[in-house]
């Protein structure tokens, strides 16, 4: 894996997860597929857009400067490729199976006890997961532009 | 080592908890009946002194309303030789005006008049009037008949209207020294201090706390009031408020919002008597007390709400508090309330009025204090419940079993209405209910009538009542039992028989069924009200069709 893949993947990583992420939490609290308050689902909201903007605001920020020096970007990557990819990979599985659970669990018969509180403990564990691997990487993959 | 430190553990716990007690106690101000503000009784400021011509007013007035009397425009167009003879009873109180206000509506008391005109001298006149005056005197009375009005000669009728306020302000007086000593021997209550208490005690913590919205549907006053419907007396209870002192204002706003936040609390059982005994249905239709009083008892818990308040949302307040706080602006309430609960602690209704716990206002924190006057000082007001005509089943005069098979018919048919869907509830069985009542409950299901993803934990009490005109003041006065029902009830006989209907709905909500079920928002209540509207309004156009009646608007007339 080149430093430019693993940048490419990053960043559409980042910026879809965000985007996806941000407007499911926003657009369908009290509904069928996040069946759970505004409060609890602005809750979530709160724990994980400004991770999440974060990287995408480092990210962008080395596009806009960093980029034009470095423009094959045919380096090999200095991190396994496993590390780069797995967690965030990971986070988002979480996030959907929570989703998934939740959903399931507020069907009149099903004895889940799947409730907006383990929702909220599942994305904070996600975002801890990103926190404690991914966003140690994006400053190194993605670094300040040399002066 | 390792056996000093379970001591030092539990010396540890003792002294925070000490701390804690004195803390606690140290956040709630001491009671000061000095220094308590909204009884208008001790202002002298708030005393209307009565004017002559509100009291010749007042005794024409009464003139009119015992024997007709036709205005003083018609004794003047009476023929000379003419007279007018009055039995004065003194300066009397209306027992129907809140104790508070009583001393601003003292009013000349006339038993009896009696006239005379066309005749051949104003003496004769004179005479004849007060024979017919004296025709009407009851034995017992002490006051004699005097002459009122002789011929145009305004000197009688003013002289005598002077004394009648003289005697006014004088009865003024006595009054408020009468309700001065009366408040003096007042029991007074903070609160505050007590809300703490039964928030400590509580051992059993019930797991819903469900409220009503602070709006203008509140009403600020005796929690319990409708339980006292059918005695129709209890204004010797009043709320009145105390100043809290600023260095004191932040420690007793942190036990506020401790209330605000607490589940129900201060379980209590709550006996009415009842004329009828309300475990067996049959004896409905037996005469007034056959051989009760019976006693109803509910099971009752209280509440705290807090809300922050603007021209939108502001709860009714009682006279005295709004005259106490007049020319400051209220910013936030504490309220609290009693609500009828559930043998397994589930609200069933919402009592109507709420005591004032606290006042924030834009220029102090006051504190509401309960004052009970001692009994025999008690006066009469009639609380309204809620009211809306469904039957009417005049057709059934002196016919028990007409009667009571269309009042049962409505009753079972309302039920029915919410017991199909969308409301779909159940029938609460086992629960002490009072003649005329029915609780229904549809808990942790799902909402048909918010539809998915939404679970309700709803109850409904069904309330009639039975009255002879669409105004049950009077009606209020005979019922001697609970809620209405029983007293003249079903067994009544005079004018209209018209059965009355309220349904309470206790609802909270929620998007996920292992969430928290909270209060639910303005737009899903409006749903469920038109929900319940519609399917109350088919049980009785049902129940009507059973009863070969005929519907007019909500009401369905028995033909």
């Amino acid at each position: 894996m080149t430093i430019g893949d693993a940048r490419r993947w990053l960043a559409l990583y980042f910026l879809l997860t965000t985007v996806v992420v941000g407007l499911y939490l926003l657009l369908f609290a009290k509904s069928i597929a996040l069946p759970m308050t505004r409060e609890d689902a602005n809750a979530c909201f709160q724990i994980v857009i400004p991770v999440l903007v974060g990287q995408i605001a480092i990210i962008f920020q080395w596009i806009a400067t960093a980029n034009a020096f470095d423009p094959d970007q045919k380096l090999q990557c200095p991190v396994p490729s496993w590390a780069i990819w797995l967690p965030p990979l990971l986070a988002i599985f979480m996030i959907a199976i929570a989703a998934a659970a939740l959903i399931v669990a507020n069907q009149p018969k099903s004895q889940l006890s799947m409730g907006p509180e383990s929702f909220k403990n599942a994305v904070t564990f996600a975002v801890s997961i990103l926190n404690a691997s991914t966003i140690l990487l994006v400053p190194r993959l993605f670094p300040k532009k040399q002066q | 080592m390792g056996k000093k430190r379970p001591q030092l553990a539990l010396r540890t716990l003792i002294a925070v908890m000490s701390c804690q007690l004195l803390f606690a106690q140290e956040t709630i101000p001491q009671l000061d009946p000095a220094k308590v503000i909204g009884v208008p009784f001790l202002d002298p400021a708030q005393i209307k002194l009565k004017t002559e011509a509100e009291a010749s007013s007042e005794i024409f007035a009464r003139m009119r309303e015992f024997q007709g009397w036709d205005g003083y425009e018609w004794y003047q167009s009476l023929k000379k030789n003419k007279a007018v003879a009055i039995q004065y009873g003194g300066c009397t109180d209306d027992p129907f005006v809140p104790y508070l206000y009583r001393q601003n509506y003292m009013s000349p008391w006339i038993l009896y008049w009696g006239g005379a005109w066309e005749d051949d001298s104003i003496e004769g006149a004179r005479k004849e009037a007060l024979s017919e005056c004296q025709k009407s005197f009851q034995s017992g009375a002490k006051e004699e008949c005097t002459l009122f009005l002789e011929n145009d000669d305004p000197e009688p009728r003013t002289q005598m209207i002077k004394r009648m306020v003289e005697d006014c302000r004088q009865t003024q007086i006595k009054w408020l020294h009468e309700a001065k000593t009366a408040f003096e021997h007042s029991q007074f209550t903070l609160l505050l201090a007590q809300a703490s208490r039964e928030l400590k005690s509580d051992g059993k913590k019930l797991p819903f706390r469900v409220a009503r919205r602070i709006g203008p549907s509140v009403v600020v006053g005796y929690p319990d009031s409708i339980q006292d419907y059918a005695s129709a007396c209890w204004d010797h209870v009043f709320y009145a408020l105390i100043p809290v002192k600023t260095p004191q204002r932040e420690a007793v706003r942190a036990l506020l919002g401790r209330l605000g936040e607490s589940s129900y609390f201060g379980q209590y059982t709550r006996t009415v008597n009842t004329t009828l005994d309300y475990r067996d249905p049959k004896k409905g239709t037996e005469p007034l007390y056959p051989g009760g009083p019976y006693q109803l008892t509910n099971q009752m818990a209280h509440f705290v709400e807090h809300g922050r308040i603007d021209s939108s949302n502001t709860p009714k307040f009682p006279q005295n508090l709004k005259d106490a706080l007049a020319g400051e602006k209220i910013l936030e309430v504490w309220l609290e309330g009693a609500a009828r609960i559930s043998k397994s602690g589930l609200p069933l209704s919402v009592e109507g009025d709420e005591a004032p716990l606290a006042i924030q206002t834009d220029k102090s924190l006051y504190l509401g204090v309960e004052v009970r006057l001692p009994p025999e000082k008690g006066g009469c007001n009639v609380s309204y419940p809620l009211k809306g005509e469904v039957l009417d089943y005049s057709i059934c005069k002196g016919n028990a079993t007409c009667k009571e098979n269309a009042v049962n018919t409505v009753l079972q048919s309302a039920s029915a209405a919410l017991q199909a869907s969308p409301i779909s509830s159940n029938p609460m069985l086992d629960e002490p209910l009072g003649p005329g009542e029915v609780s229904l409950q549809r808990a942790y299901q799902p909402s048909l009538v918010l539809g998915r993803p939404f679970y309700e934990l709803s109850t409904y009490s069904i309330h009639t009542y039975t009255a002879s005109s669409d105004h049950p003041m009077g009606d209020a006065y005979e019922k001697t039992s609970y809620m209405g029902t029983g007293g003249r009830g079903i067994a009544a006989d005079s004018g209209p028989l018209l059965l009355f209907m309220y349904v309470e709905h206790v609802l909270t909500c929620t998007p996920n069924k292992n969430g928290i079920y909270s209060e639910p928002e303005d737009a899903q209540v409006k749903e469920y009200d038109l929900a319940i509207q519609n399917a109350l309004l088919g049980g009785i156009k049902n129940a009507c069709t059973t009863l070969r009646g005929k519907m007019k608007g909500s009401v369905c007339v028995m033909q």
